[in-house]
């Protein structure tokens, strides 16, 4: 610790040099973050799947409706606790004209008791639970929506599907009954961009003509999800229409599946970026050293061992890291916390899981850039270790 | 008077060993930049491709997808008989209905994913001439037989010619692979219309109709006319213009990151060229002192200076653009408006090289601008005493 004045006046002492390295790497530290959250969220929303929970869906695709008659023959199933008809509703705020996908978010019809059961996540205050289940039009919210578009309790919107067979011919209104906003330690990677609300409130507008998208089963024990799900499959083998039921995790990876090799890709964007942060910061700490050649010299003249000299770099080098990457991590929390107010920035959010730069991966940068300053000072501070004095005197 | 080229050229490469670290950072921008904006590119080209200017598709008025679209055939038949559609020379408008449906098929590196399935008819292979066996044959009419686009049979497991593949409970035979000038249909499978719909409920009506016209640019005038007729249900769009649309939403997003990313690191990596600037610049401080004393003027100090770095930071330009050669060509695959995968190829183009040279000389250029400026500024005497 007695050496931390001497390393800092080091570090000020060529302050364009510090202060542009502190830059590039923290903007560097920035990128990795933010890439690793998005790359995080799409995990979560596989960690947020209980597997208690099955989803039911057209064979043939998501987009192809099941008949309404299905919900009596599943709810019947041994083993099955719960069902909830639903819809992946595909509305656009506004009289959905202009198809406005700026403001996308996902809203689903639900039945109220059975799906709110199964999903405690979604969970609201009571009171707000009441006025939910007495107004038809009622939505409920996740917080992150609330924020965005400024509803509280009682504001009114519309929205218009994109899907021809959803249209009635004017906006479906909506009345904000409740505000979800769950424990992130109880219910990690819960989404709170998006909104739900009542199936009989869809169903009767369209005239059942659209049937139901998929159902959410919940069974009563996990350990035979596999087993039940067959059997929901193989009820409806000879019918005209055949379901496909998975487990939560497995229905929503699906569709992350369909950014395709896009994980990859992110992964060695990182893995670039980190490299150039090694880069650059190696490039300053050999210009400060050969800068200061004769200094180490005198170091090593009036006593400090090789050995010293060499950690004075390296703490010099891993001081400057930590540094940048405190800032690169705390500029990509203001842009993660922020990234529903920026236009466009919702497309993030629809894989579906929410966006949160985590304790864990903020510490685990933070150590990462420590470690790569450590690299990026070793070549400078083994050639310091080895700097032999007369010829460094003498050179000078 | 400026000072001559091969002075900065002779810079560089006298001290190649402190400028190295700054060309390969710059380097690996340029890569991540390239690389991403040809990852969009081969998206945006495959459904491109897909498209010609000469034909237009009719669809479900509203809908965004075939998948989401339902033509009934009393409208597909008024269009079709229409005297803006173009004939064959037997009189019958060239036009091809189809079905469109989705199935969950392996990839060979494991998950299930889903895959367009398309049933025609043998115009089909009139409208879209791009479309060619290459392997096998052609799918005999009536029959479970499938042809497999060839991206498709290379991405997905067991679709070579002679497998069977098992749909709605049935199997069908692959009888042939066939090409489509890299366009998306090369990601799908093709079958007859009739068993393909009757095999997937989809009796009824079509989900597209890809029309040849009379004179393609006539396009919207027909579109607006059948808007107007109460009884017609349908939109018709020039096909390239629908299948670009498409590709639109997932394209621009790739764009974006690429902007991002190209931005954020850009930005670091001017920070990184200035840092080498400045320790070149101090390094050489008693050599600017003597130029200057021979009568070198400020400007071409710092024009020397300026050109250094942007000869450095093209060093790296052109470094990472051959560091992203090897993508070019790679297999990679999106999410298309069917929710199903549209597989691609990676293409990078001279519109993405010249991006990547224009972001790397960008960089070296402000990264140098400080230093030049400081390097210019420096006092004769003092610098010839250091």
């Amino acid at each position: 610790m007695k050496y931390l004045p001497y390393v800092l006046r080091h570090l000020l002492r060529n302050r364009v040099r510090t202060l542009s390295t502190l830059f590039g790497m923290a903007l560097c530290i920035f990128l990795i973050c933010t890439l690793r959250t998005v790359l995080g969220a799409m995990d979560a929303s596989l960690r947020s799947a209980r597997p208690d929970r099955l989803v039911a869906r057209h064979a043939v695709s998501v987009v192809f409706p099941l008949p309404d008659a299905y919900r009596s023959r599943i709810a019947a199933i041994p083993g099955i606790k719960r069902v909830s008809e639903s819809i992946w509703f595909g509305g656009l705020p506004g009289s959905g004209s202009s198809q406005d996908f700026a403001n996308f978010f996902a809203n689903f019809a639900v039945e109220p008791e059975p799906y709110f059961a199964m999903y405690p996540e979604y969970a609201v205050s009571p009171d707000q639970w009441v006025a939910f289940l007495a107004d038809r039009r009622g939505a409920i919210i996740g917080k992150d929506l609330a924020d965005k578009f400024g509803w509280s309790l009682g504001s009114t919107f519309q929205l218009t599907s994109f899907i021809p067979t959803y249209q009635t011919g004017r906006p479906f209104e909506f009345v904000v009954r409740g505000i979800f906003h769950p424990d992130p330690v109880r219910y990690p990677g819960t989404n709170e961009m998006q909104m739900l609300f009542r199936f009989d409130y869809f169903a009767e507008a369209t005239q059942r003509r659209a049937g139901v998208g998929m159902f959410y089963l919940q069974v009563d024990d996990p350990a035979r999800a596999a087993e039940v799900s067959k059997l929901v499959d193989d009820g409806f083998e000879n019918s005209d229409v055949q379901t496909k039921t998975e487990s939560e995790a497995v229905y929503r990876q699906s569709f992350t599946a369909l950014a395709g090799n896009l994980v990859l890709l992110l992964n060695a964007i990182g893995l670039a970026v980190a490299f150039t942060v090694l880069l650059v910061t190696a490039n300053t700490m050999s210009m400060a050293v050969r800068e200061r050649r004769t200094e180490i010299a005198v170091l090593k003249t009036i006593g400090f061992s090789s050995g010293r000299v060499m950690a004075l770099i390296l703490i010099e080098s891993a001081v400057l890291a930590a540094c940048a990457g405190g800032l690169g991590v705390g500029l990509a929390s203001v842009l993660v916390s922020n990234i529903n107010r920026i236009p466009g920035g919702g497309a993030v959010g629809q894989f579906g899981g929410a966006l949160q730069l985590s304790g864990g991966l903020a510490a685990g940068m933070l150590g990462f850039t420590v470690l790569l300053g450590c690299a990026a000072g070793m070549v400078p501070a083994l050639g310091a270790y080895k700097a032999r004095i007369v010829d460094t005197l003498r050179a000078a | 008077m400026a000072l001559p080229f091969t002075y900065n050229v002779r810079n560089l490469i006298v001290r190649w060993r402190v400028t190295v670290l700054a060309v390969g950072a710059i380097a690996l921008v340029t890569a991540v930049l390239v690389v991403l904006m040809a990852m969009a590119n081969g998206f945006r080209t495959a459904l491109r491709a897909t498209g010609s200017t000469e034909n237009a598709v009719l669809t479900q008025r509203g809908s965004n997808s075939e998948l989401t679209s339902a033509i009934s055939f009393d409208n597909a038949r008024a269009v079709m008989v229409d005297d803006r559609v173009r004939r064959d020379e037997v009189g019958s408008p060239i036009a091809s209905p189809e079905v469109i449906v989705v199935a969950l098929l392996p990839r060979k590196d494991g998950p299930l994913v889903n895959v367009s399935v398309r049933g025609v008819t043998s115009s089909a292979f009139q409208v879209r001439q791009g479309v060619r066996i290459t392997a096998g044959r052609s799918f005999t009419p009536g029959l479970n037989e499938l042809i497999v686009g060839v991206r498709a049979a290379d991405r997905y497991a067991g679709l070579e010619v002679g497998s069977t593949v098992r749909l709605q409970r049935r199997d069908w035979l692959v009888v042939g692979i066939f090409e489509a000038n890299g366009g998306g249909f090369e990601s799908e499978l093709w079958g007859d219309f009739n068993v393909l719909a009757a095999a997937f409920q989809r009796r009824g009506g079509y989900q597209s109709v890809t029309l040849r016209l009379q004179s393609p640019e006539n396009v919207l005038a027909f579109n607006e006319q059948l808007s107007k007729d109460p009884r017609m249900r349908v939109q018709l769009v020039q096909e390239r213009k629908y299948y670009d649309d498409q590709s639109s939403q997932v394209s621009l997003q790739l764009l974006g990151l690429a902007a991002f990313v190209a931005v954020v690191m850009g930005i670091g990596a001017v920070f990184g060229a200035m840092n080498t600037m400045y320790g070149i610049v101090a390094a050489r401080t008693r050599e600017i002192g003597t130029l200057r004393a021979l009568g070198f003027s400020r400007w071409s100090i710092l024009l020397a200076f300026v050109i250094e770095s942007t000869l450095l930071a093209l060093v790296g330009g052109v470094l990472g653009c051959l560091l992203a050669v090897p993508a070019n060509g790679m297999s990679s695959a999106a999410g298309g408006a069917n929710f199903a995968e549209v597989s691609f190829a990676f293409r990078i183009t001279s519109p993405a090289v010249i991006t990547g040279l224009v972001l790397a000389v960008s960089i070296g250029f402000f990264g140098g601008l400080l230093p030049a400026w400081r390097a210019s500024m420096v006092p004769v005497a003092a610098a010839l005493r250091t």
